[in-house]
């Protein structure tokens, strides 16, 4: 019987362990075809493997910019790719005030900030009985599991970043950290003006944001 | 960000250019893949778990960013045939006309190969990943990798003459 041309090749590449790779070669003894299409797959990687790598002029700049960053800090624990929605968020508007303290809303807000806390998945909104309109942007636990929940709130023309979180499933959401927009007038804000989230974030172990299934999870028990 | 980590990156810039021109095709892209990349792994470069080879992470940082690219441009862009470029061919150590010529027909093979078959053939076979490496960065079952990985072998011996 016949060896598949995907057993020859990874025959030729290494990828069989030494048991397989013997069982392959005792299979093929005498079977010319089979030989010439082992020596195909050796062939063609050893013509590859000659490539020589590109270099570009460019290459001393990024070089500089890796030297320079050689010894410094990393500027946050944990790996996260996706915190674009808040820099998206951030970039757009200019940041009035950065106050740490709970958000109280008004007649009849609270409950239902709570029950839209615990029930709204990330990308939708909900508005309130107090009429403030909230969006929740991401979920993610933090270094001690904490659950939290990344949310923009609009409510009398001010908007307002928030980080709620509760440590527990029956406990209510409390808001760790807070930060006031306004829509930018003709003024972008220095790229620095979230550093004090990303500190907050980098500070509690903020891990990536949640996929869909583990956020309605993590809600739901 | 150490000083080691440091080394190892210059050292992959190269590789790196490579992959993301594998990916592009167009040089102008493929350098701001590589530049993308650089910063994106000098920032996220103490959360690399250690026991993971460099090469696969950073592959897939610039697999990351060119699927982002694509998704904010909703451009394909125009295909080249890189060695009509010939400044993005390093000619270091090559010394043998035959041997250059090889390689430019390798080269101009690889170009003509479905985007999904270069990339493969990049990572493993000049790169040299292993067939698992390779099915991490793509976020590809290992067997899948394996198929491509052989029609695009067999496409490059029918272009090469190599029988």
């Amino acid at each position: 019987m016949s060896v598949d041309d995907i057993t020859l090749m990874a025959l030729a590449d290494g990828e069989l362990d030494a048991d397989e790779a013997r069982a392959v070669e005792r299979a093929i003894e005498g079977d010319l075809d089979a030989q010439a299409r082992l020596d195909r797959f050796r062939r063609t990687r050893d013509a590859l493997r000659m490539m020589p790598a590109p270099t570009h002029d460019g290459d001393q700049a990024l070089i500089a910019q890796i030297r320079a960053a050689e010894g410094a800090p990393a500027p946050r624990p944990t790996a996260n790719f996706n915190r674009a929605p808040w820099a998206a968020l951030a970039a757009g508007a200019a940041v009035l005030a950065i106050g740490l303290g709970w958000w109280l809303p008004r007649q009849g807000g609270a409950d239902t900030l709570q029950a839209a806390l615990s029930q709204t998945p990330s990308g939708q909104g909900a508005v309130l009985d107090d009429g403030t309109d909230l969006t929740v942007l991401a979920s993610f636990r933090t270094e001690a599991g904490t659950l939290c929940r990344e949310i923009e709130a609009t409510q009398d023309g001010a908007t307002r970043l928030s980080v709620m979180c509760r440590d527990t499933f029956d406990a209510p959401f409390e808001e760790r950290f807070a930060m006031e927009l306004a829509p930018a007038q003709g003024y972008q804000p220095a790229s620095g003006e979230i550093e004090a989230l990303e500190a907050f974030l980098a500070r509690i172990g903020a891990g990536n944001p949640l996929t869909p299934e583990d956020e309605a999870a993590a809600l739901s028990r | 960000m150490d000083k080691a980590f440091g080394d190892a990156l210059v050292r992959l810039l190269p590789n790196l250019r490579r992959y993301a021109l594998s990916l592009s095709r167009q040089p102008d892209v493929a350098q701001d893949l590589v530049q993308v990349t650089v910063e994106r792994a000098i920032r996220n470069a103490a959360s690399r778990d250690p026991a993971q080879r460099l090469e696969p992470w950073l592959f897939r940082i610039t697999r990351n960013a060119f699927i982002d690219m694509t998704r904010r441009h909703r451009t394909e862009g125009a295909r080249i045939d890189i060695t009509e470029n010939p400044d993005i061919l390093s000619t270091d150590g090559v010394a043998a006309i035959e041997s250059r010529l090889m390689l430019q027909a390798t080269e101009a093979a690889i170009a003509r190969l479905p985007r999904e078959q270069a990339e493969v053939l990049t990572l493993v076979c000049i790169e040299g990943l292993s067939y698992a490496e390779t099915a991490e960065v793509l976020d590809l079952p290992k067997g899948t990798v394996m198929s491509r990985l052989s029609r695009a072998r067999l496409a490059l011996a029918d272009a090469l003459g190599i029988n």
